[in-house]
């Protein structure tokens, strides 16, 4: 299965797949269209990760519309943590290059990997508080950095009909897990969206759909500070990214629209799979290597 | 009120700013593929192995290149003005940005997306070009 027509048919097809989860709980999609692209069509790791960050990028700004004019992001917060991001990001993808030199990628793919698991862990145990009747734990007092930086805001939820209010916790400390989400970014080629959802929900307490959609504009742009790196490379291939970039676009769309018509619950089991998916893939990756 | 006029047309205005861009995007790329597959001749690679062997498409920096190329029909480039036009669309959001906390007259976030927004421009011009010369 190596002809032109059936990659661009099937990678299209699980790239609408991709955008959709991607677009649900603020990651980039990378991790479906790379194993796709590596193992169903044999393309160099380089090319399916250069792919990888335009897919980042498709579901950024392709749920963007639905989620700016929802309302839903909160700018200040994507923006401040953004600079921890794209500053690890940058990192990450100088290092890059010594650590595959010297060997040591196995160890990063490992750490990576257990990172996840155990957030997979904490997020089950939320859903679980919640299911016994415990309400999402958003954080609502006030503190010092919070309301120097405006961390702060509340969006109308059409499913709970309600105007959720929030207020960031734990400031350092999401902006420390900010920085590793954007070292993941830079040295493994995706958006690190799954850890910066984590840090938002699990550091900061905001909402989840707040965390996700906030994520979900970060991503894109964690994502454009490392496109240079593949782009001059040459590794964005044009007829091998288009149909990625085509169906995550369709896909994230969609999938903004389900989001907002979403339960927070139901979103968060979906993160909870992702966790593991992500999680496995790269303990995989680690022993692989 | 007074503050909460502007910061509504500004949403507004960025959404259709993205909208536009993603549309227009997609346009491109389904076009691009479309010509792609109509004009492809014999020459041109059957399959993804010999795409990459024989470095097929390779992206070029150079824009002029690309937008003659797509004025001209040419499937490759009308792709890669498609792409460029999508991996551009996160660098406008942070512009926009921008331009929100100013009209907000919001300092401190002024301050810090012209952070990010510096970050991006670096990688863009400085580590990119040169990480991929290094490697």
């Amino acid at each position: 299965m190596t002809g032109i027509y059936e990659y661009l048919l099937v990678m299209f097809l699980i790239s609408i797949f991709a955008g959709v989860i991607g677009a649900l709980v603020g990651v980039g999609g990378g991790i479906l269209v790379v194993p796709a692209m590596t193992i169903i069509f044999g393309v160099p790791i380089q090319y399916a990760a250069g792919a990888s960050i335009v897919s980042v990028i498709a579901t950024s700004s392709g749920a963007a519309t639905a989620y700016v004019k929802d309302r839903i992001t909160n700018l200040r917060i994507g923006m401040f943590l953004e600079i921890g991001s794209a500053t690890g990001a940058i990192v990450g993808a100088v290092s890059t290059f010594f650590l595959v030199r010297s060997g040591f990628s196995w160890l990063i793919f490992l750490t990576f990997g257990l990172i996840l698991f155990f957030s997979a862990y904490t997020t089950a145990e939320r859903i679980r508080q919640e299911r016994r009747g415990d309400p999402e734990r958003i954080n609502r007092t006030p503190n010092s950095i919070a309301t120097k930086l405006k961390l702060s805001g509340e969006y109308e939820d059409r499913v709970l009909k309600t105007k959720v209010s929030y207020i960031a916790d734990s400031v350092p400390g999401a902006f420390a897990v900010m920085a590793l989400a954007g070292l993941m970014a830079g040295l493994l080629g995706v958006g690190g969206g799954v850890l910066k959802v984590v840090g938002m929900d699990n550091f900061m307490k905001l909402p989840f759909k707040v965390s996700t959609t906030t994520s979900n504009f970060m991503i894109g742009v964690t994502a454009a500070a490392s496109t240079a790196i593949f782009y001059v490379g040459g590794y964005i291939n044009p007829i091998l990214a288009a149909p990625v970039a085509l169906g995550v676009l369709l896909g994230s769309y969609v999938g903004s629209k389900v989001l907002v018509r979403s339960k927070p619950i139901s979103l968060r089991w979906i993160f909870v799979v992702a966790l593991v998916v992500i999680g496995a893939e790269m303990i995989y990756q680690g022993f692989v290597q | 009120m007074k503050s909460e006029t502007p910061r509504y047309d500004l949403n507004v205005i960025v959404s259709l700013v993205l909208k536009y861009g993603v549309l227009t995007s997609a346009v491109l790329l389904v076009a691009g593929l479309s010509l792609f597959l109509a004009e492809r001749p014999a020459g041109l690679p059957a399959s993804i192995s010999q795409l990459i062997s024989t470095n097929y498409g390779r992206p070029t920096l150079d824009l002029g290149q690309i937008f003659s190329g797509a004025v001209h029909g040419q499937p490759i480039f009308v792709i890669q003005l498609g792409l460029v036009v999508l991996l551009a669309t996160p660098i406008a959001r942070v512009l926009a940005s921008v331009l929100i906390f100013a009209v907000e007259r919001d300092k401190i976030y002024v301050a810090i997306t012209l952070v990010v927004l510096a970050i991006l421009l670096l990688s863009l011009f400085v580590v990119g070009p040169a990480e991929s010369s290094a490697g």
